[in-house]
């Protein structure tokens, strides 16, 4: 893929672009051929309305050809992703009042990335009706910009401000950058491989068997479920922001070190940024942001972690998810000190305060608490979960212990502390470290790839 | 980028060299083959042993019964059936061993099975644990069963098997670059190709290396004079966790396996599997597994009920073996499953229909060592 897009399709931009999709769309197909055409119906639709819009001088009119572009998308993904949801819960709200429904839900597979790219074409045609960019003329482009293959599936969602103008000018390729992507690929493998696959192993034996597992076992699942998601999905955001750097594209940074954050407002400008970024622009906002006052505040930050909840998944553990941590954002709204932390923690130290760890583990504690909802099967589960890590088995030994996991899980956090000022957490090396020391560290990262490799498991946000 | 070529080269020079046996030896032996359906479809001899993959027989072994024409004898079990042979019968057999490891699987397997598909006769292993709250409690679990053999194990990581091949290799273990995948049974996987271990057509395991490293008495067997087996016992880990009692919803279990093979006119045969003599000394010794005798009496009465057999070979004195045969603290060999079966037909068991004991005497008789009566 490197070698013919740089070499045999950089004759021109057109070519290059067109070489994207192809790969895209092959990428895209090899999973599940049959839902391409849900990908370049929405690319075609979204590519026509933006057009429409921008060409529109009426105002109402402009509005209804957004409002077809909302319905065309969020109809795609409430179709695929939350018709059975809604079904389901009609029935139950029914028969609460007596009456019997019956109705069949539908074996619906859920096209992969679909809550990815819809979101992605929406902020394209939310845009021209702002006025924020113009339309592009150029199909290939557009085309390459929803399905560029690195971050179709997972993300970051991009914004067409960011990533459309870079399919639009020539591509340069530039040494410093292909080889950061690289050392943010071989980042993003280890976080992947052995991070999040060995956590994986232990948090899935006891979430999926929690009944058998005392208190403290329970709460090093929930351990081990908030390394693994971090390392599966913030791995994936590295090896795509990575490989996309090799391509000469900049995609927007999606994790920025969550877990050394202080409260959770740090957190959340911190986890899946560009999911965050994009609801605080497109509903937040909207909404009115924080210009309303105090209960205006809470009522949107309310609004926005809901909808966050239930887009990643028709399953009220989800919204449950988005609610506690709104729950948990209410103190520093109402203290208004939810932009307390806007810097680096230990910026210009090596090490942190006492008072900023206790606030990071604070902060981390609540967030792993959260992930019990987010990884439950539901929310019986979830609360049995929750009861037993505080009943008195948490000071029992914990039946399922992993030291090797723990002392990767210290090796991954060590590092990224040490690059927390920067992208990614091997970014500072090309800029200190001699080239010698940093070859070995890299094959140290190699050799603890092949010699810790978890068992094999799918990207979480996958199923997203 | 001819300076970002030049680095790329010069970084991956050492990976390259490095990757290139372990991928030598991952191809060579089809360890990353892992087409189960033309596996299934195979007339010539194979044998199947996969060192990146542990789970990957299940469902190959249910899609065999699933997809072949009836077979009129299954076993069906742990690791602890596997040692029966299609040659030990005269009827059509499969083996469905490593398939099974609670007492609440046989059902589910049995039904995942089309109707027409479940064999005449079926011989189970009891394990002792699984009668032990401590080892399986019995509570149900949130994944589907059955997805455990319906659903294909593609959970491979052969990257683990690099650092392993560069161990074999500098221990000179074989031959990397003379590694022979088409023999006269055609291998696929690191296991079956290099030690000889897998599975076989029938479903039964070639013990392979291990069997070579009895004779030999290699020291770096598995559980070499049972201490890997003594070390569990001790520590009531891995299958030995301590317990006084028969678990009630154990025989729960075994009423709903004994009621469902009644139901579907399945002629069930079920033992308790052999345990070494050593290993059965230190556990009656240590007197914290004792409810390792109770569970045949509390069994038998289940059993009895429905009419059908069931033996306790817990002993290996009781089939007239001795720990020479046993390949491990809790596995018997070839020879003792042999044996087994003979003390079954000597009982007058339903398996005579299937079998002709004196044939099985002779075998016996000419059996080729300790461990192994029909070879390959």
């Amino acid at each position: 893929m490197f070698a013919l897009y740089w070499f045999v399709f950089n004759r021109s931009i057109r070519w290059q672009n067109g070489f994207v999709v192809a790969a895209s769309y092959f990428f895209y197909g090899f999973w599940d051929w049959r839902f391409l055409v849900l990908l370049v119906f929405s690319t075609l639709v979204d590519f026509s309305l933006g057009l429409l819009i921008a060409k529109q001088e009426k105002q109402k009119k402009r509005k209804l050809l957004l409002l077809a572009s909302i319905i065309t998308n969020i109809g795609l993904l409430g179709f695929f992703k939350y018709y059975n949801f809604f079904l389901d819960n009609f029935i139950t709200a029914f028969s609460l009042f007596g009456t019997e429904i019956t109705a069949h839900s539908l074996n619906i597979i859920l096209p992969l990335g679909i809550s990815f790219y819809t979101f992605q074409t929406l902020s394209y045609t939310i845009d021209i009706y702002r006025k924020k960019i113009d339309p592009s003329k150029d199909i290939i482009a557009f085309s390459a910009f929803v399905s560029f293959f690195p971050q179709l599936v997972a993300g970051p969602i991009e914004r067409a401000s960011n990533l459309l103008p870079q399919f639009k000018n020539r591509r340069t390729f530039d040494y410093s950058k292909a080889v950061d992507g690289l050392r943010q690929i071989l980042w993003g493998l280890f976080k992947k491989i052995v991070i999040a696959d060995n956590c994986a192993e232990y948090a899935n034996q006891i979430f999926n068997n929690s009944a058998d597992y005392s208190g403290s076992s329970l709460l090093l699942g929930a351990l081990f479920f908030a390394f693994q998601i971090y390392g599966d999905f913030s791995g994936y955001s590295d090896i795509a922001i990575g490989s996309a750097r090799l391509l000469g594209i900049d995609l927007m940074r999606n994790f920025a070190f969550p877990y050394f954050s202080r409260d959770i407002a740090e957190f959340w400008r911190r986890w899946h940024i560009s999911l965050s970024t994009w609801f605080r622009d497109y509903v937040y906002i909207p909404f009115g942001g924080s210009q309303g006052g105090t209960w205006m505040k809470i009522r949107n930050t309310f609004i926005i972690f809901l909808v966050s909840g239930f887009w990643h998944g028709a399953n009220w553990t989800f919204i449950v998810w988005g609610a506690l941590n709104a729950i948990f954002f209410l103190p520093l709204i109402l203290t208004n000190s939810n932009r307390n932390n806007l810097d680096i923690i230990g910026q210009n130290s090596n090490l942190p305060k006492l008072k900023e760890v206790l606030m990071m583990l604070g902060t981390f504690l609540l967030t792993v608490l959260v992930w019990i909802f987010f990884r439950a099967e539901n929310l019986t589960h979830a609360f049995s979960f929750l009861v037993e890590i505080f009943s008195s088995s948490l000071f029992n030994a914990p039946e399922v212990f992993s030291l090797e996991t723990i002392i990767l899980i210290v090796i991954l956090l060590a590092i990224e502390w040490m690059g927390r000022t920067h992208q990614h957490a091997l970014a500072h090396l090309g800029l200190t470290w001699k080239r010698d020391v940093r070859f070995i560290f890299y094959y140290l990262i190699v050799f603890a790839i092949l010699w810790f490799a978890g068992e094999e498991q799918e990207f979480i946000y996958f199923q997203f | 980028m001819k300076r970002f070529l030049k680095t790329l080269l010069i970084f991956s020079i050492p990976i390259l060299i490095f990757s290139l046996p372990p991928l030598k030896v991952l191809y060579s032996t089809g360890e990353l083959y892992k087409n189960s359906d033309a596996v299934i479809a195979l007339e010539q001899k194979y044998l199947l042993g996969y060192a990146s993959n542990d789970d990957y027989h299940r469902n190959l072994k249910w899609k065999y019964l699933k997809i072949n024409p009836q077979k009129d004898l299954v076993a069906l079990g742990s690791s602890r059936v596997l040692q029966f042979r299609a040659e030990m019968f005269d009827s059509s057999f499969y083996n469905a061993g490593y398939i099974i490891s609670s007492l609440s699987e046989y059902v589910p397997f049995l039904e995942s099975l089309p109707k027409e598909k479940q064999p005449q006769y079926l011989i189970i292993s009891l394990d002792q644990w699984l009668f032990n709250s401590d080892y399986d409690s019995l509570v149900k679990k949130k994944e589907k069963i059955e997805e455990k053999w319906t659903v294909p194990s593609m959970n491979f990581y052969p990257l683990k098997l690099y650092i392993r091949i560069w161990k074999d290799i500098l221990s000179k273990t074989y031959n990397v670059w003379n590694i022979e995948r088409e023999q006269e049974i055609l291998r696929y996987g690191m296991y079956a190709t290099i030690f000889d271990y897998g599975y076989r057509n029938d479903g039964s395991f070639d013990y392979g290396i291990e069997i070579v490293r009895h004779l030999t008495n290699d020291t770096i067997m598995n559980d070499y004079n049972f201490k890997d087996t003594r070390r569990k016992l001790t520590e009531g880990t891995e299958f030995f966790q301590f317990g006084d009692k028969v678990n009630p919803l154990a025989l729960e279990e075994l009423d709903k396996i004994l009621r469902y093979c009644k139901d579907n006119n399945i002629v069930l045969i079920g033992f308790l599997p052999p345990i070494s003599d050593k290993v059965n000394h230190w556990l009656s010794t240590s007197g914290k597994h004792s409810y390792i005798p109770k569970i045949y009496p509390e069994a038998l009465a289940y059993f009895e009920k429905y009419n059908f057999e069931l033996y306790d070979f817990t002993h290996l004195k009781n089939i007239h073996s001795s720990d020479d045969e046993a390949l491990d603290g809790y596995h018997g060999s070839e020879v003792a499953y042999l044996r087994l079966l003979l003390k079954m037909l000597e009982n007058n068991s339903a398996l005579n229909k299937t079998t002709d004991i004196d044939r099985l005497k002779t075998d016996l008789k000419n059996r080729i060592n300790d461990f192994e009566v029909y070879g390959d």
